[in-house]
């Protein structure tokens, strides 16, 4: 649906059930068709027409009267020095963002998985946060977080050294705490429910097996329930890392990107530049910089999860 | 079995910290989740003056609730909740639709570029919204489908399309062949089959895509705010988001509104949690 | 009705043949039984009767009509899966009349809401109605009905599944395993249930299984398949007296025929068996071919033993016969005593030290490890093969001691 699809041989598709191997071509395009037209309309033709813009010169005003500009939006791109900056603001966000909800995650997937009564409440609950919509939990936070009459700050009074209240989503040096701190509340809950299935996927009896071989809690949780959780772990850090380069409106409505560009990731900077500087062209290149950086991800993520597969024997 | 092992039987306190500890956990895990939902309350039902009160009042106020009934006539909310319903509900039929036919073929039928198809879907996970909003703004322009509640329902199914897809042909893989073969034999066409026994089958898992689609839908905000301008089709993310920087209406007013908007999405998720979670982890999980 | 011809199909998948050059014919009215191990080809055979999978190589004919390109539900053939397939969100009566339903299938059922009128002659159609109630007598699964097939046992499951089967009143049934997933004790009640309804439709039967006691008691003729070709073909009494080929013969029957190394002397009238010479004569008109070496088969119910008393036999009737053995293990069947022997002379070219060989044994007991003499019963069959080809020569009559009575 893709260019990189649409230019790629076919590759070879997995060995289809015997009963429909040799009729049925013409059936399952039909099938396909209507997902495939959408799929192409919709993200496989943006994404060529994005990598087109990024080589003109196309400005919102007038999208139709861009001119070829060749390597120029890259060129002044990679020579803006706010290059380095908005790359390392992304890579701060993502590496926080990413690794909080992992870590807080497990934390909440360890604690669900001893069983106790109301479990179920409590799983039902921990998609409250995944479930709310960006908008609410943007405009809730931006009260909570308000730097006069916020909940966050009352509340941090209250602790015996904390007598200041901070301008949460205006100081530069808080600005991207905050920002982590609402996208981790939003996300940990996906992370803890998926790491909360693989860890009920680990057989008891290893763990048994484990126990009776003497082996202490860390040991167990080393030798038993990493290796058990390590693609699952792997797998979801490649899906929060791609999610993490696209995410746009919690950012956007928390800070816009401020202040001083200290939440100005990548996707907000394309925005800004597209529909605030109106420059389609010069967005479009941030944009293909940002698909690329997605893209490196996944390769790691599938060369890490080769190795991983060997090592410990394809878990997954 | 000679010796018995030296076995280690916690004291009790020590246990009993164990159990404080993981009931601690639990409870803050609680109240951080529905904390910032349950503020949304607070803060809607209590009288402005209160709110600026410099310590705020920690429960809502009984007398408040009128204001859920008041911003349906204070703020085009009403508009907006019905602009945001049509959206969900378009994109759910259209990804559902499309979801259960690609999914089934990618599960069941040989065709030239499955493989691809289903490497096709991964890719676009990668895929930046606010990258192809630039192309797709000029694309929507030139078909007239900038605001439009259609345009809107196209966009987001599409966006939501690859995670259906994925959850069907889970499903789909679930379901032991010789059901269909079966059918076959009894003299059900092939579409049919799809529709009489197949679907019939997964029925939990496409009702668990459908809340699905529907609240991605309901929730976007991307698209919603760069392809509708008119205020006579905006949904419920870009009409609340009006009010940010804007200080004319009452913050109670926002987190009601907020809060009205929020409690489809989370109520359905939390009831359907299992299903929907589970379906997603799948997909999630086999990449 | 009902006569089902293979000819000359071939399946290949991939590089692997699971069917090479099958011929077969399926009477009208008979039961059929394909036979054979794990992979053989035998349900792949089935499928491409049932046009679930179509011949690489070959045609299917059905009545005279060639059907190897149409499409399953056009073929009036049905189907009982091993796994039963049947449809989980029916009632047992809907699953019974889906296939009736079928035929009144158009386009507009797929219209979101108007699906249900598919559905709609499942309880108005008095021939709708009356066939299925009457498929469901007799099955006895008349109270299941309005059940869904994931509240009944296995058993009732597998009722179902033939209950859907003879509503649609087939020229022939395909039976894929239909007893496999079933507990030994419900597994014979349903294989009498399947012979009933056999003899009560008289309609064509074939039958799959890889259980030689499902094929010898239930088939008229039993079809014994190995890598993808056709071992025999015959009534299963004959495939047991004398099997095609040394597969078969090791196959079927439990013990399997014991088969040794030998020569077969035409003139002195003795098989030459672990050192032991067993008496024979030509049976009628298939005299083996003398004086070579030959594998030589023998059932177990065909021999029998007697303590060894030392070289000098003094039981006249056995003077010289048999080969020695020992005594290795002993198997109770009910009244029967299953005995197994080694036979002491080890012929080191062979091998034969660790061979086994069972015998039934009907005389007093006799103590593990005595020594025995092994030798044929008077009448007993004795198939010999070529050692090479592993095919079936001809067939011995053994002049041995009597047979006792009551065998």
């Amino acid at each position: 649906m893709t260019a990189t699809v649409e230019a790629a041989p076919a590759a070879p598709a997995p060995p289809a059930p015997p009963a429909v191997r040799r009729r049925g071509g013409g059936f399952g395009l039909a099938l396909v068709a209507p997902a495939v037209v959408l799929l192409l309309l919709v993200q496989a033709y943006p994404l060529v027409e994005g990598l087109r813009l990024s080589f003109t010169n196309t400005a919102l005003a007038r999208p139709r009267a861009g001119t070829f500009a060749g390597l120029d939006n890259y060129a002044e791109l990679f020579a803006d020095p706010r290059l380095g900056k908005i790359l390392w603001v992304t890579l701060v966000y993502t590496v926080a963002s990413v690794v909080g909800s992992l870590v807080i995650g497990l934390v909440a997937a360890l604690v669900m998985n001893v069983g106790f009564r109301g479990r179920g409440l409590l799983r039902s609950i921990l998609t409250v946060p995944w479930a709310a919509p960006g908008v609410a939990t943007a405009l809730v936070f931006i009260w909570m977080l308000d730097s006069q009459y916020g909940v966050t700050n009352w509340a941090l009074t209250l602790l015996p050294f904390v007598d200041e209240y901070q301008r949460w989503l205006n100081d530069p040096s808080l600005a991207m705490p905050a920002v982590v701190a609402v996208t981790v509340w939003k996300v940990f809950p996906f992370a803890a429910i998926a790491l909360l299935a693989a860890l009920q996927a680990i057989p008891e009896e290893l763990h048994e097996a484990a126990k009776i071989d003497r082996a202490s809690g860390l040991n167990r949780f080393r030798q038993v329930t990493m290796p058990g959780i390590a693609p699952v772990v792997l797998t979801l850090a490649l899906f929060l890392t791609i999610w993490s380069f696209r995410r746009f409106e919690i950012i956007w409505l928390l800070t816009g990107g401020g202040p001083v560009d200290a939440t100005n990731t990548l996707m907000i900077d394309l925005y800004r530049e597209s529909f605030k500087n109106r420059q389609l062209g010069y967005g479009s290149a941030i944009g293909m910089v940002g698909l690329v950086l997605s893209v490196l991800a996944s390769v790691v993520y599938f060369v890490t999860s080769r190795r991983l597969t060997r090592r410990y024997g394809g878990v997954s | 079995m000679t010796a018995p092992a030296a076995v280690t039987v916690a004291p009790a306190w020590s246990r009993i910290l164990l159990r404080t500890g993981k009931a601690l956990g639990i409870l803050v895990f609680c109240v951080a989740c529905i904390f910032p939902v349950y503020w949304m309350l607070v803060t809607a039902t209590l009288p402005t003056a209160e709110l600026f009160d410099r310590t705020p009042k920690l429960l809502p106020d009984l007398a408040g609730f009128g204001v859920f009934v008041d911003i349906l006539w204070t703020t085009p909310m009403g508009t907006w909740l019905l602009n945001s319903t049509i959206i969900a509900a378009g994109t759910t039929a259209v990804s559902v639709a499309f979801g259960v036919t690609c999914g089934y073929a990618l599960s069941r039928t040989p065709f030239r570029g499955r493989g691809a198809l289903g490497f096709a879907l991964f890719v676009t996970q990668m895929l930046p919204e606010a990258l192809l909003i630039v192309p797709l703004y000029a694309v929507f322009a030139a078909l007239g489908l900038l605001n439009d509640l259609g345009g809107l329902v196209i966009v987001n199914a599409a966006f939501v399309l690859p995670i259906v897809t994925w959850m069907i042909k889970g499903a789909v893989d679930s379901v032991p062949l010789e059901i269909e073969e079966a059918a076959r034999v009894d003299g059900c066409p092939r579409l049919a089959i799809l529709r009489f026994v197949v679907l019939p089958v997964i029925k939990p898992s496409v009702a668990a895509a459908a809340v699905l689609a529907f609240f991605a839908a309901w929730n976007e905000y991307l698209f919603a705010a760069t392809f509708a301008t008119d205020e006579s089709i905006k949904p419920t993310s870009v009409g609340l988001t009006s009010f940010i920087g804007e200080y004319s209406t009452p913050i109670n007013v926002v987190m009601a509104g907020s809060l009205l908007y929020a409690l489809p999405a989370i109520a359905f998720f939390m009831i359907l949690q299992r299903h929907v979670v589970s379906g997603l982890g799948a997909g999630a999980v086999k990449g | 009705m009902g006569k089902i011809e293979i000819k000359g199909v071939t399946r290949r998948f991939g590089a692997t043949t699971a069917l090479d050059a099958v011929d077969l014919v399926a009477e009208d009215g008979e039961f059929l039984v394909l036979l054979g191990p794990s992979g053989c080809g035998k349900s792949t055979l089935l499928r491409l009767i049932a046009g679930l999978d179509t011949p690489t190589d070959g045609r299917v004919v059905v009545d005279g009509t060639d059907v190897t390109g149409a499409s399953p539900g056009d073929r009036d053939l049905a189907v009982v899966f091993q796994s039963y397939a049947l449809y989980p969100h029916m009632t047992v009566r809907r699953n019974l009349a889906f296939p009736l339903l079928m035929d009144d299938f158009r386009w507009w059922h797929h219209i979101p809401g108007l699906g249900s009128a598919l559905y709609r002659r499942e309880r108005t159609d008095p021939e709708v109605t009356e066939r299925v109630d009457a498929a469901a007598e007799m099955l006895a699964i008349t109270e299941l009905l309005d059940r869904h097939p994931r509240t009944l046992s296995g058993g009732q499951r597998q009722r179902v599944a033939l209950g859907r089967a003879l509503v649609r009143d087939p020229v022939a049934f395909l039976m894929d395993e239909p007893l496999s997933n079933l507990d030994a004790k419900l597994r014979a009640e349903t294989r009498y249930e399947i012979l009933a309804l056999h003899q009560r439709t008289g309609r064509t039967v074939v039958y799959v299984t890889h259980d030689q006691v499902e094929a010898m008691t239930m088939g008229t003729r039993v079809v014994v398949l190995r890598d993808g070709r056709i071992q025999q073909v015959g009534p299963p009494g004959e495939i047991y007296r004398d099997p095609a080929n040394v597969f078969v013969a090791r196959f079927l029957g439990n013990p399997p025929m014991n088969i040794g190394p030998g020569t077969w002397d035409a003139a002195g009238e003795t098989v030459t068996l672990w050192g032991g010479a067993l008496p024979c004569r030509a049976a009628d008109g298939a005299a083996g071919p003398a004086g070579r070496d030959v594998l030589v088969g023998l059932r177990a119910e065909d021999m029998a033993l007697v303590p060894d008393t030392g070289p000098a036999v003094e039981d006249g009737d056995l003077a010289g016969q048999g080969f020695r053995a020992t005594i290795e293990l002993y198997e109770e069947i009910g009244h029967e005593t299953l005995v197994a022997v080694t036979p002491l002379a080890a012929d080191p070219v062979v091998g034969v030290r660790g061979t086994r060989v069972f015998v039934r044994h009907t005389g007093a007991p006799l103590p593990l490890g005595a020594a025995v003499r092994v030798t044929v019963r008077d009448g007993a069959r004795v198939s010999l093969f070529d050692p090479a080809s592993e095919e079936r020569l001809g067939a011995l009559v053994g002049c041995g001691i009597s047979p006792v009575a009551g065998r």
